[in-house]
């Protein structure tokens, strides 16, 4: 008997989702074909080379072939389907291509698995402690199921599960291009006790994000450290600018990272919220449209709040200005081995939230009085520009 | 002999009516192309609607720099970057008449557009869906006045990006 065990639904070349295939020992005999069509020889400007990861295990796609090999240097273009069997427990699905994003474009992936149902056996024990749920679609049975609470549904694809794996390190993808100063502050923040990774965590309790790439843009205006672009196939871009960075102090630009960071922390929980790798809501549908507003209601009510019930065009840093100054400061604190008072760096901390735009200033700012603006901005001067800069 | 000349000028009206056939053809994919980047969308599968045309013009407070040797620009203005790309756009230019005609916006009254072009689609369409967190509703031109009493107008795209 022939179950399907998903199918359509995941159309994102670079990162295909989190999902568990079972493993060929648990029950039966699987094969599963990656289809997918992108950009054909003729169509790319160079030979694309995809390559794509399972776990911590690298996946080459050769032409019509889909290897488990680590050692494979197979590198192919164009579209069709790989076929492979499911010999292992594949949880984490990634394909990279090192040439940039443009070439995932009018990319179309996705997985479909058939599973030959042979006599289920329940899994004994895995890395998750748990087996698997399969929803019955009427053509066979659900497989004996071991741990309950440990799987459940894919968001979405029907019948697919998401294992209950807790976030490891190996999740949390950063892609790390950074040189000089930028890179001589982010190594310091993550030389941190608990490391910077830990100090993102705080935001929210759990981990942040998925994929950060963090760049060099050397050609942002003055006063510019650092932008974080628009997510796309599930990665967030942050460049930081050297030739900017090189004008402030270290904890200047330690505050500027943070603060990158905290705007990739809310486009992550933005994606979660979106089920999808970009946050273009004119390319969603009504429905997809609503989903994401009914998630963001529930799951993140603060993201909500400012992004949606109240929107204004500056929402994301006037919530970054009303609920994420203590997390900068705490940043602050602990980069600078707290040489100064807790006052300094809660003052520091509005850096790049006071000012939103031309006449426009946060809301959380107005709500000061003149003295502690004035106290603020005093301190802002004082060990900005003319603080300890050890990094070049 | 006649009969061959007949033939090579039947042969020429034949091909001068397929390079005809071909012109309109190539026109009409330009167009085409052309239109489909004119007009955006709140939703998948939504209305359409036209992008409006919104000029700013190219200032002392605007740094303006060349990505590569391709002809490709970047205008840094505040905390915002557009981009010009020579490949998709080439650079149009006018008469300072032409010029004097257009009506230019600052930054914030361009942020401020973009958001009443949102809301202006909202209404009409009668549909609410979440506000843009992309830049995608607006034709968005630098213009720079040259010397020569003209002026170059760049079509550029607006980076999504947050500082």
């Amino acid at each position: 008997m022939v179950l399907e065990l998903c199918d359509r639904g995941l159309s994102y070349i670079k990162r295909l989702g989190s999902l568990k295939h079972p493993a060929a020992n648990t029950a039966g005999y699987q094969t599963c074909r990656a289809h997918g069509t992108w950009c054909t020889q003729s169509s790319c400007p160079r030979e694309v080379k995809w390559s794509a990861f399972a776990d911590s295990v690298l996946i080459r796609f050769g032409e019509g072939e889909f290897r488990y090999d680590q050692d494979s240097e197979e590198e192919s273009a164009g579209g069709g389907f790989i076929g492979y069997e499911c010999e292992y427990e594949i949880i984490n699905w990634y394909q990279v291509n090192p040439y940039g994003d443009d070439y995932y474009l009018d990319s179309d992936v996705y997985l479909e698995c058939r599973f030959t149902e042979e006599a289920p056996v329940p899994e004994e024990s895995s890395p998750n402690g748990g087996g698997y749920v399969l929803p019955s679609n009427g053509n066979g049975p659900n497989p004996p199921q071991t741990d309950e609470a440990c799987y459940d549904p894919h968001p979405t694809i029907p019948g697919m599960v998401v294992p209950c794996v807790p976030y490891k390190d190996d999740d949390y993808k950063i892609i790390n291009n950074l040189t000089g100063k930028a890179a001589c502050v982010y190594d310091k923040l993550m030389k941190l006790k608990g490391g910077f990774k830990s100090a993102i965590q705080k935001f929210d309790g759990e981990f942040p994000v998925a994929h950060l790439r963090l760049d060099i843009n050397n050609s942002l205006s003055n006063g510019i450290y650092g932008i974080t672009g628009a997510p796309n196939n599930y990665t967030i871009p942050i460049s930081m600018s050297n030739n900017q960075l090189e004008k402030i102090s270290d904890l200047r630009g330690a505050i500027a990272f943070a603060h990158e960071v905290i705007h990739a922390e809310i486009y992550r929980k933005m994606l979660s919220a979106a089920e999808r790798g970009d946050l273009v809501v004119s390319n969603m549908s009504k429905g997809e449209q609503l989903d994401f507003i009914n998630n963001l209601r529930n799951d993140f009510p603060g993201l909500y709040d400012y992004y949606l019930k109240r929107y204004k065009p500056t929402w994301d840093h006037n919530m970054m200005a009303a609920h994420y100054r203590s997390t900068l400061s705490d940043i602050a604190e602990q980069f600078d081995n707290k040489r100064f008072g807790k006052q300094i760096y809660d003052d520091i901390s509005w850096a790049g939230l006071r000012i939103l735009g031309e006449n426009v200033t946060s809301i959380a700012w107005d709500s000061l009085d003149s003295d502690h603006q004035d106290r603020i901005l005093l301190n802002l001067k004082n060990h900005f520009h003319n603080g300890t800069s050890n990094c070049k | 002999m006649e009969h061959q000349i007949v033939n090579n000028s039947l042969m020429r009206k034949i091909l001068l009516v397929l390079l005809i056939l071909l012109s309109i053809g190539k026109g009409l994919t330009s167009v085409n192309a052309q239109t489909s980047q004119e007009f955006y969308q709140l939703y998948k599968g939504g209305e359409k609607f036209l992008k409006p045309s919104v000029y700013l013009r190219l200032s002392d407070s605007t740094e303006r720099l060349s990505l590569r040797d391709n002809g490709d620009l970047q205008f840094n203005v505040g905390k915002e970057i557009f981009i010009f790309v020579n490949q998709n756009e080439k650079p149009d230019t006018v008469c300072l008449e032409e010029y004097e005609k257009l009506k230019f916006i600052n930054i914030k009254q361009l942020k401020d557009k973009e958001y009443e072009e949102y809301k202006r689609a909202v209404s009409k369409s009668q549909v609410h869906t979440p506000p843009p967190l992309t830049h995608g509703n607006l034709n968005i031109h630098f213009v720079e006045v040259l010397e020569s009493k003209k002026a170059v107008i760049y079509k550029v795209k607006w980076l999504d990006i947050t500082p």
